[in-house]
């Protein structure tokens, strides 16, 4: 059986600086897949091209069997794709249920869309309570459940969290993950973006790492958890990042 | 006599609020002082003119000059707007400025400078209340003015469509990536607010019995004034505005005497913008629209 997701050769510059030269990723029905790297690796690049925010210079991309490379992103997700976007993106001039209706917006079994609120509703309690306050008015935490509650509302097929651990107390961090098992047992393919790389690999069934807009390495994340070349990839970053400060 | 000249003055307010919301609409939205909208506003009213003139009944006059009305929005949209997206933000209103000479020109060339008789559809249906005169073209324009920016408060609120416009409102890139097809909503809008002004035309053109291809000017700079003072991008702040606009108006003619009237009107806006410069109802540190 084809693979639900399969991103084939893509290329993506910004100008005429390449930001991905050459990706092949695949996700399959039931899996969670992890792409990991340094900052600017173009982890985010690769999820936004993927739902049809930058365009692909060359290379294809693939859903449910249809060819979907030159479609934009309302197309897409229509299709079943969804993002959570980095920095959750939450709307602060609406309300934290205009926040998570916002992600059912073209849906039009209203009915089905109300008891998958309340089920959200029932998963994240915190919302309930402040259904309609502003969205400012959550934590960073509860920001972040908001953006997932509100992907789930576009009742995708396939999930993508861009670093959705960012910023989040360890407690929450584990919350995340929690969900992140439930949802995909409840069979929600998973594309995640994470810089928590021990926790992303302990979740993912397959993991790629991307090393300046290229595949460096992929496969089964316990193998590539006791790479060596694995730790070089962050730590050789990040020792530059912190001479920097 | 002050209740006779406050019911007037909201009359006024009512069609200055019409167009103070399309502009906030535009400027809430897609960031842009969209200065074909007193164009649009005059299209209402002279298109209405010219079908009546030409035999045709008051209903299908006031389609055709909507139509028309909507039918221009698309045209500004696709040259005074989308082709200057790339530059400054100042572009796009000249451009659009550049539109509303335009009309104003062409309708000139038919119909020529002078102001016209618009003939009266409601004739002397006047309720008497106490010493008070309220003709039935006011209440029914004060309602039904009403009732529009009620709905589309509650539209903006309540449905998908309304969340997306807010969506867009606050972050484009946001909206992007939820999915919302701007290069679809944008030209929705544009035809919005372009019905809103002319429809105000059409009532000002219904309660005035009067048009001209220069109408839309005054009430247009009014406009503006009643959206800035009530707080750029405010649905209520360009209600509040509009109304008070219109009571100031007509008060200081009656008070004050008609020379007065811009001095009066414009200082209290001064006033106000001093005490409030983000207007009435607008909210400067938060990014809050609509």
């Amino acid at each position: 059986m084809a693979p639900l997701l399969s991103v084939s050769g893509l290329s993506v510059s910004y100008g005429r600086i390449p930001a991905l030269t050459d990706v092949s990723l695949s996700v399959r029905e039931g899996e969670i897949v992890t792409v990991l790297g340094a900052n600017g690796a173009g982890k985010s690049t690769l999820l936004r091209a993927i739902l049809g925010a930058v365009p692909a210079k060359s290379g294809g991309i693939a859903f449910a069997d249809e060819d979907v490379t030159g479609e934009p992103p309302h197309k897409r997700i229509a299709r079943g794709i969804a993002l959570v976007p980095e920095g959750r993106r939450i709307l602060i001039s609406l309300t934290v249920e205009e926040n998570l209706l916002l992600g059912a917006h073209m849906r039009r079994d209203t009915d089905a869309v109300r008891r998958e609120t309340d089920a959200i509703y029932g998963r994240f309690p915190n919302l309930a309570e402040r259904r309609h306050m502003a969205a400012s008015c959550l934590s960073g935490g509860e920001q972040q459940m908001l953006a997932i509650g509100r992907a789930m509302l576009a009742k995708p097929r396939l999930m993508m969290l861009d670093e959705p651990s960012l910023g989040l107390s360890p407690l929450f961090v584990s919350k995340l993950f929690d969900l992140i098992r439930e949802l995909n047992r409840d069979g929600l393919a998973i594309l995640l973006v994470e810089q928590n790389t021990g926790k992303a690999l302990s979740v993912a069934h397959q993991a790629t790492v991307l090393e300046l807009g290229r595949v460096m390495m992929a496969g089964d994340p316990k193998a590539l958890a006791a790479d060596p070349r694995l730790q070089e990839a962050y730590l050789g970053e990040g020792e530059a990042a912190c001479a920097q400060h | 006599m002050l209740a006779q000249q406050i019911v007037n003055g909201l009359m006024l307010g009512a069609i200055y609020m019409l167009v103070a919301v399309a502009f906030t609409l535009a400027i809430g939205v897609l960031n842009f002082l969209n200065f074909s909208l007193p164009g649009l506003f005059m299209v209402g009213g002279m298109v209405s003119f010219g079908m009546m003139k030409l035999g045709w009944p008051w209903f299908l006059a006031f389609a055709v000059a909507l139509l028309a009305a909507a039918l221009i929005s698309l045209l500004v949209e696709r040259l005074a707007y989308r082709r200057m997206q790339g530059g400054d933000p100042e572009v796009p209103l000249v451009s659009s400025l550049g539109f509303l000479v335009l009309l104003e020109n062409l309708v000139l060339i038919q119909y020529g400078s002078d102001q016209q008789a618009f003939p009266a559809l409601l004739p002397d249906m006047n309720f008497r209340i106490g010493g008070l005169v309220i003709g039935m073209a006011q209440v029914l324009s004060l309602a039904v003015s009403l009732a529009l920016v009620f709905w589309l408060s509650r539209f903006l609120k309540a449905t998908n469509a309304g969340r997306r416009i807010r969506t867009v409102a606050e972050s484009r890139e946001t909206a992007l990536l939820m999915g919302i097809d701007i290069s679809r909503l944008v030209p929705q809008l544009f035809v919005a607010s372009a019905l809103l002004a002319a429809f105000a035309g059409i009532l000002f053109a219904v309660n005035y019995q009067q048009v001209s291809p220069f109408m839309g000017e005054g009430v247009g700079f009014k406009g503006v004034a009643a959206m800035i003072v009530g707080g750029m991008g405010s649905i209520w702040g360009a209600v509040l505005g509009g109304l008070l606009i219109g009571l100031a108006e007509v008060l200081s003619i009656s008070f004050i005497g008609a020379d007065m009237v811009n001095i009066t009107v414009y200082g209290l806006l001064l006033l106000i913008l001093i005490v409030r410069p983000q207007g009435l109802l607008g909210r400067p540190a938060s990014r809050e629209k609509l």
